[in-house]
């Protein structure tokens, strides 16, 4: 029996540094390279010694597939591409590649300036990693090798996210990566064909949440924004740079506009100009609104938004800050926060998800104190809001993707264990399918049904469609094909027996059974037939039985009476090898006719 | 004529028009036209030539040249059909057969073609063919043509089907579809077991291995309904199954079918797979169409979003579901936003029908107690209303503001979610969901919080949300004070920073004024800033602010009498003021003392009519001298321009007649002077005047003609007359006047007459004395040059009488255009940059039309040069009057709201350039004097001009 065997080296059970292994029909595939934000040390990329104790990793892997440029997707990439060792190709969509260099780039300087680390990848490893890169567009089904196939789907989530679908034999594989199955102000929402893969292995960051309407949460957030704005406070909103804070910025700029507000919205500067530039060529990505407006404007060349200038952290008067990163672990978010805490007008939105550990995971579980490393402790006064602005999918989207692209298993990564075990039991209840939550190093088995592909010939497939469709409509009717199977080197083929004949060279031999049943009838043996005939034909409704020249035949099946006048009649019946049971049935019934 | 009449009659009731045209003697009058020589013939021609094509492709070129210039006279068609059959017998080509049979179907629909005959011939071609192209095409040529066939052949039609279940046994799914769409249209209707088997047939096609026959084969059930056999509703659980089916083609048509059977049959019962409860078929059908909203392909989640609104009859527990989606965060009950802000909406457990209600929301969720793949109706309109795609979204809405008009209850639930529409980032679904909530709005009474949401949208910078968003509220009930003063307030904000909004919030305070007079009670000392016992500053009247205050408080007075003796005097001589100059915005008011005479003028009397009648008909009975007459029309005139403006009901009538006076008065002063016989004799003073007053004739003409909706064929051919009559008389005088050619007005004068002809004998009206004449005369006329017809006409010009007036017609209404903006009263002028363009801002409210493409705006500069602007179609807006529907008013209602562009060279100082609106008409007599087609349109002016200062400035050159 043919399998799939799965090991996360990340995200299993976990969010973070996703990286999953993936062995199928013989092929190594690398799912995801990605680094956790939590640690400072080794645990902080995947653990790749165990593919190999020693040397590249070139060898046992395939292909590396990336879903999406965030950092705990794809930072490792470089320190695995370039320190461990590997060079074969890896695959992610255009936007991914133009702006995952970017991010990479400045994680390497916050570590390797801010913090000192050594052991780091340097600025040209990345270059040398993205050489190695190849890009794909959606729908675009690429041979990796003359065995695997890729394809990539939409996934909402961020700019250029995307789920890929693996086929390897007749096996297959659906990677969503991180998906939004709600669209927003400036992505679309995940979309999928009926693809019916063996297995689709699926995010479950929010497996126990089911989210409001986002148009509600878009007006709660801007409310909160003006509520603070209004009583002269400072808003401070952490954002990775790319993703989230495009949209927030969207949002708050139409808002903006429309309400005529004059206080200041900051940017904070850094990676974001260069990223924005590229969400301005990407449009093709974004969602329908804005894909059909840019031609008079695009949606990101933001009018009220500026760039942030760190003087502007002790300015007076009210303000929105966006600054990085997005979990106030480190960087700029983290210094303005220290500033702005202690002050009770001011406010803290967390758009998103926050890695334990992080003082975002902290202040949002109500933390009123916040210990630095340097024992400095400072006090949080300030209003803590959380807007799940986060753009994964809700334990209803993971749903509705599983009803969408109607897999033979699910696996769950990226998420939480015990709410992994929650949404595990609801897709076994109400799909009924296998579910699969494997932990970190843990191996996944999944068996899949043997398939084997057979090709047949084309006259055959007609003729039994012609067949068919003579008989009148009848949705139950078995359709069966009489032919022969043909194996050579390594094609099977189903062929018309004549045709396989041929092609083999050798006469065909027709084996006919033949029986006698002796039946008492006087009159002459033309008059028996015709009863034997009547007989038949109330017997076998469904067939076509004909009569010609004193025999009846029903397909192959051949009955003939023999016999003088008013003398025992011997009834021949004769059948081919194709009709046995129908020939044997007859005979049956013709034997018992008579008792 | 009555032969004519009757034979009209006749006409209307059957199936075929083939009208031949009364054969009056009108020989010599018809024009030559250059028929195109030989194209009549020509398929013919080219269909001939396939018996000499040598190969295939030659010959398909042929038949495509043959689809490309097609025409054939009726008596050609036998042979065309026979020669095309020919061919398709010894065609070895399957396209080239495909494309014959293409060719067919196109015969048949020609005037005067057999169709049975090319049915049959089409079945017999298809006998001994085995290409299923072939056989698709001709089975598409047969369906085509059976429609031809009226319903009542019903052995034909059986025949079709006969022929067509024959050819379902075909593998090609082309030939299966055709084949079901053919036993769909064409199945005669019956009744009983013989639909029942028709029924089983065709849902044997159901699970078809091709989507397409799959999708055919429901849609042909779909068409046997709408033929109005009966379907049996025993198919529905079959039909619910195809909703899983992988291609979007089927699952359209089957959400569709499933959406028909619910309305068809809503209070079937259906088994719950799973359990023993029964539920109604149509609740069951609408939580299959909620589920189709989360299908994957957008065309089936409009599809669905839309039949949504269509299944009026659902339970009121699923409607209400579809606005449920329970929240849950890390396995905790979360209420939504809309719940926080409405406690006493009743949660319950999403109810698929199998439990409703039956455990009440708690903290913490049990892990079991969660459904998430919830079948049902639960959440679908939440969905709807945020997906991806515009196209859902605004079906959504206009679904759910359906339901809602029906149920008033759901109408609460589902305001807040129009209101969350307001946020939306498309301008259309925004002004979906605020007209949407305008519609629902007699259910509704706004709480406040809601009302601050729904008040956040009027900043919008779109003036269409800003309009929207003030009729919904004009429409709304609002529960409280505050709130109604937080409202009013915020029109009053808004209108400070939109000072474009003026008339449209005057109509809105207007409306709310008059819908709480008991809220806007408390409020007036504060909104009128009345002091106890200081007199406070006289507000100025010309403020729109405070006119918007006066038009709430007095609108509310009349409801309310404790109002009045509030008011301070100033403001009692501010409404005689404003009662003056805006009379529709504010009521009529009983006030205390008599310090001003209001005189109360009820809007409409029929006693306007009598009156109208009566200075018609005292015309009509003098028979005076042409003196008197003429004193006794300028009277009338002038009564009737009165009563136009004092009675709006009769208005449009009495501005007709009294047009139709003033064109007879000029006509009968020019021909009572007699110059008109021989103007070349005139003084140069005399012979301007002459041609100024034919001039202005002709004009008249064209205004009868085209400034007026809702005519009756006589006023119309009244107006006709006329205008034959005017063009007369214009000819008469080109002739004898001037050098100029008279050949072309001589044509066009022709040309009128003849039509004059048709359409008298088409509205069966007699002519009057004067184009009798003028039809006899012509007709024995010999060769119509310009100087014998003018010869002709002189005698029958000066002995024809002055026509009757025609009775009035209170359906007629003249167009009019009333310019809002600008205004012509600002003493600024524009300034801008010599060379550049302005812009500026138009507005103009357009009236009674006829033709909106006729619109034009004319710019006027002051050295006499005129633009004529063409406004786009999209700033031309249909605009409803107060209270009336589409249907109810006579022509097109317009507003223009455009900006104009001005440009100029430097001017010492600013002048004032005019703009205004005209029609244009291209088809014009005046411009017609020569023949000179390409030249500009006629325009009439629909207005007067308006005055916009302007300045432009030369170019700064500085450094």
């Amino acid at each position: 029996m043919p399998d799939i065997k799965i090991t996360p080296l990340g995200a299993g059970q976990d969010v973070g540094r996703s990286c999953i292994l993936l062995s199928m029909g013989g092929k190594n595939i690398m799912l995801d390279c990605g680094m956790h934000m939590g640690f400072n040390d080794e645990r902080r990329f995947p653990d790749f010694s165990y593919i190999t104790q020693e040397g590249p990793l070139t060898s046992y892997i395939d292909c590396v597939i990336i879903s999406h440029f965030h950092l705990d997707h794809c930072g490792a990439l470089p320190y695995m591409s370039e320190m461990v060792g590997y060079s074969g190709p890896i695959y992610m969509t255009h936007p991914t590649k133009a702006i995952a260099p970017i991010l990479l780039e400045d994680m390497r300087k916050v570590s390797v300036e801010k913090k000192g680390d050594m052991n780091f990848f340097t600025s040209q490893m990345i270059k040398d990693c993205m050489k190695k890169v190849i890009a794909v567009t959606l729908h675009q089904s690429l041979m990796v090798d003359s065995e695997i196939e890729i394809k990539a789907y939409y996934a909402g989530h961020v700019l250029g996210a995307a789920m890929f679908w693996i086929r390897v034999g007749s096996q297959s594989v659906v990677y969503t990566g991180d998906y939004n199955m709600t669209p927003d102000r400036h992505l679309g929402a995940a979309w999928i064909d009926k693809c019916r893969p063996d297995l689709l292995i699926s995010e479950s960051t929010y497996a126990t949440t089911i989210r409001d309407s986002k148009r509600c949460r878009e007006r709660d957030f801007l409310k909160k924004v003006h509520e603070c704005i209004d009583r002269g406070g400072k808003v401070l909103i952490p954002v990775f740079a790319l993703g989230r804070a495009q949209e927030l910025c969207i949002l708050l700029e139409t808002y903006w506009e429309r309400m005529n507000l004059k206080a200041p919205v900051y940017f904070a500067l850094g990676l974001t100009e260069k990223a924005n530039n590229y969400y301005k060529m990407f449009i093709t990505w974004t969602n329908q609104k804005i894909r059909k407006t840019f031609v008079q404007r695009n949606m990101f060349d933001f009018k009220h938004i500026k760039p942030f200038d760190r003087q502007y952290i002790d300015n007076p008067g009210p303000m929105v800050v966006f600054a990085t990163p997005g979990m106030l672990h480190a960087g700029l978010s983290l210094q303005i926060f220290k500033k702005w805490a202690p002050n009770e007008n001011n406010m803290v939105i967390m758009p998103g998800f926050c890695v334990q550990g992080t003082v975002g995971h902290k202040i949002l579980n109500g933390a009123k104190r916040v210990e630095f490393e340097n024992k400095q402790i400072v006090e949080v006064k300030m209003s803590v809001e959380y807007m799940s602005f986060s753009a994964h999918a809700d334990a209803k989207g993971i749903m509705q993707l599983i009803q969408h692209c109607e897999p033979k298993n699910v696996m769950l990564v990226h998420g939480e264990a015990e709410k992994m075990e929650f949404l595990k039991q609801k897709i076994q209840q109400e799909f009924n399918l296998n579910c699969y939550n494997p932990a970190n190093g843990e191996t996944c088995v999944i068996n899949t049904p043997v398939k084997i592909p057979i090709d047949v010939s084309l006259p055959l497939l007609k003729s039994e469609a012609k067949k068919f469709n003579a008989l009148p409509p009848d949705p139950k009717r078995r359709r069966t094909l009489h032919g022969v199977l043909v194996m050579r080197e390594n094609s099977v083929c189903l062929m018309d027996v004549e045709e396989a004949c041929r092609e083999a060279g050798i006469n065909r031999h027709i084996i006919r059974f033949s029986s006698t049943v002796h039946i008492n009838d006087t009159g002459p043996a033309l008059s028996t037939a015709h009863k034997l005939h009547v007989f038949i034909k109330e017997n076998l409704p469904q067939w076509p039985v004909t009569f010609a020249e004193g025999e009846i035949s029903i397909e192959s099946v051949l009955v003939k009476v023999e016999g003088d006048e008013n003398e025992q009649k011997n009834v021949y019946v004769s059948w081919t090898n194709q009709d046995e049971d129908l020939g044997s049935y007859i005979l049956n019934m013709l034997n018992q006719m008579g008792q | 004529m009555t032969a004519v009449l009757k034979k009209r009659a006749l006409a209307e009731y059957t199936q075929t028009i083939q009208e031949t045209f009364p054969s009056q003697p009108i020989k010599k009058l018809r024009l030559v036209k250059k028929t195109p020589a030989g194209t009549g013939n020509s398929s013919l021609a080219l269909i001939s030539c396939l018996e000499s094509s040598k190969s295939s492709s030659e010959a398909l070129r042929t038949l495509l040249r043959v689809s490309d210039t097609f025409e054939l006279e009726p008596n050609d068609i036998p042979e065309a059909v026979k020669k095309l059959s020919d061919h398709f017998k010894n065609e070895p080509e399957s396209a080239v057969r495909v494309k014959i049979l293409s060719l067919l179907s196109d015969v048949g629909h020609l005037l005067g073609a057999d169709v049975v005959a090319i049915i049959d011939e089409t079945i017999l071609l298809l006998k001994n063919d085995h290409s299923h192209k072939v056989i698709a095409q001709g089975m598409n040529t047969v369906l085509k043509l059976g429609k031809l066939v009226p319903d009542s052949a019903a052995a034909l039609h059986q025949k079709l089907v006969d022929i067509a279940k024959g050819y379902l046994k075909d593998v090609s799914h082309a030939v299966k579809c055709k084949c079901l769409e053919i036993i769909g249209v064409h199945a005669p209707v019956c009744t009983g077991a013989e639909a029942e088997k028709l029924m089983v047939l065709v849902s044997l096609y159901f699970s078809n291995e091709d989507a397409r026959v799959r999708s055919q084969a429901f849609s042909t059930i779909i068409t046997l309904h709408e033929r109005s056999f009966k379907i049996n509703p025993d198919i529905y659980v079959d039909v619910c199954e195809a909703l899983k089916d992988d291609y979007e083609i089927v699952r359209q048509v089957v959400l569709k079918l499933v959406c028909l059977l619910g309305n068809t049959y809503p209070e079937n019962e259906v088994l719950l797979p799973g359990s023993e409860h029964e539920i109604r078929l149509i609740d069951d059908a609408f939580g299959k169409v909620c589920n189709a909203m989360s299908d994957l392909s957008i065309h089936v989640r409009t599809l669905a979003a839309k039949l949504l609104g269509t299944m009026k009859l659902v339970s009121a527990k699923f409607l209400n579901q579809t606005l449920d989606k329970k929240l849950m965060s890390n396995m905790r009950r979360k209420r939504t936003a809309h719940e926080l802000a409405w406690e006493n909406v009743t949660s319950g457990e999403w109810a698929s029908g199998k439990k409703w209600a039956d455990d009440a929301p708690r903290e913490v969720l049990d892990a079991d107690s969660i459904n998430l793949m919830s079948s049902g109706a639960c959440g679908a309109f939440v969905h709807g209303l945020e997906d991806e795609f515009l196209e859902v979204r605004s079906a959504a809405v206009e679904s759910l503001c359906e339901l809602s008009i029906r149920n008033p209850q759901f109408a609460n639930t589902s305001l807040d979610f129009l209101v969350d529409m307001f946020n939306d980032e498309i301008e259309d679904v925004r002004l979906k969901a605020i007209d949407s909530l305008r519609r629902i709005s007699e259910h509704i009474i706004l709480r406040d919080d809601q009302l601050e949401t729904i008040l956040g949208a009027l900043e919008d910078f779109s003036q269409d949300v800003r309009e929207g968003l003030h009729r919904m509220l004009a429409s709304c009930k609002m529960s409280t004070t505050a709130g109604l003063k937080m409202c009013v307030e915020k029109l009053l904000d808004n209108l400070k920073k939109y000072p474009h909004d003026k008339r449209s919030t005057y109509r809105c305070l207007q409306r709310i004024g008059a819908q709480h007079p008991e809220l806007v009670l408390p409020l007036v000392p504060q909104l009128l800033n009345i002091h106890p016992f200081f007199d406070t500053a006289e507000p100025d009247v010309e403020n729109p602010q405070y006119i918007c205050v006066l038009i709430l408080v007095l609108n509310a007075a009349k409801w309310s009498p404790t109002i009045i003796p509030l008011l301070e005097p100033h403001t009692l001589r501010h409404y005689a003021y404003i009662s003056d100059t805006m009379p529709t915005l504010v009521p009529v008011l009983s006030l205390p003392d008599s310090s001003c005479n209001a005189i109360s003028r009820p809007q409409t009397v029929p006693e306007s009519l009598e009156f109208l009648n009566n200075v018609i008909s005292n015309l009509d009975m003098t028979e005076n001298t042409l003196r008197v007459q003429t004193t006794l029309l300028q009277t009338a005139k002038e009564h009737l321009n009165r009563l136009s403006e004092i009675d709006s009901s009769v208005a449009g009538t009495a501005q007709f007649t009294s047009l139709y006076i003033g064109a007879q008065l000029i006509m009968s002063q020019i021909l009572e002077k007699g110059y008109w016989l021989n103007p070349a004799t005139l003084a140069t003073q005399q012979a301007n005047n002459l041609q100024t007053n034919i001039k202005n004739l002709l004009e008249y003409c064209l205004k009868l003609q085209f400034f007026f909706v809702g005519f009756s064929p006589v006023e119309e051919c009244t107006v006709k007359m006329f205008r034959l009559r005017a063009l007369a008389l214009n000819l008469v005088y080109i002739v004898k006047g001037s050098n100029a050619s008279a050949l072309a007005p001589c044509h066009h004068f022709l040309t009128v007459v003849e039509d004059m002809q048709r359409d008298l004998s088409l509205a069966g009206l007699e002519p009057d004395g004067f184009t009798a004449a003028v039809f006899r005369e012509l007709s024995v006329l010999e060769e119509p040059k310009p100087g014998t017809v003018s010869r002709i006409l002189i005698p029958i010009l000066s002995e024809a009488k002055l026509v009757r007036i025609p009775r009035p017609n209170t359906q007629i209404r003249m167009s009019s255009a009333e310019i809002v903006e600008p205004t012509g009263q600002t003493d600024t002028s524009l300034k801008f940059t010599a060379g550049l363009v302005m812009a500026v801002r138009f507005e103009a409210e357009l009236r009674h039309l006829n033709d909106p493409s006729r619109v034009r705006l004319k710019v006027k500069y002051p050295d006499q040069k005129t633009q004529v602007i063409l406004p786009r179609p999209a700033h031309l807006k249909p605009w409803y009057l107060d209270g009336s529907d589409e249907d109810s008013q006579t022509g097109h209602n317009l507003r223009l709201l455009t900006s104009v562009l001005v440009s100029h060279q430097v001017w010492s100082e600013a002048c004032n350039v005019e703009i205004n609106v005209a029609l244009a008409i291209p088809e014009a007599d005046i411009g017609k004097r020569k023949a000179s087609i390409g030249a500009t349109p006629t325009l009439i002016d629909l207005c007067k001009p308006v005055k916009v200062s302007v300045a432009p400035k030369p170019i700064k050159r500085t450094l």
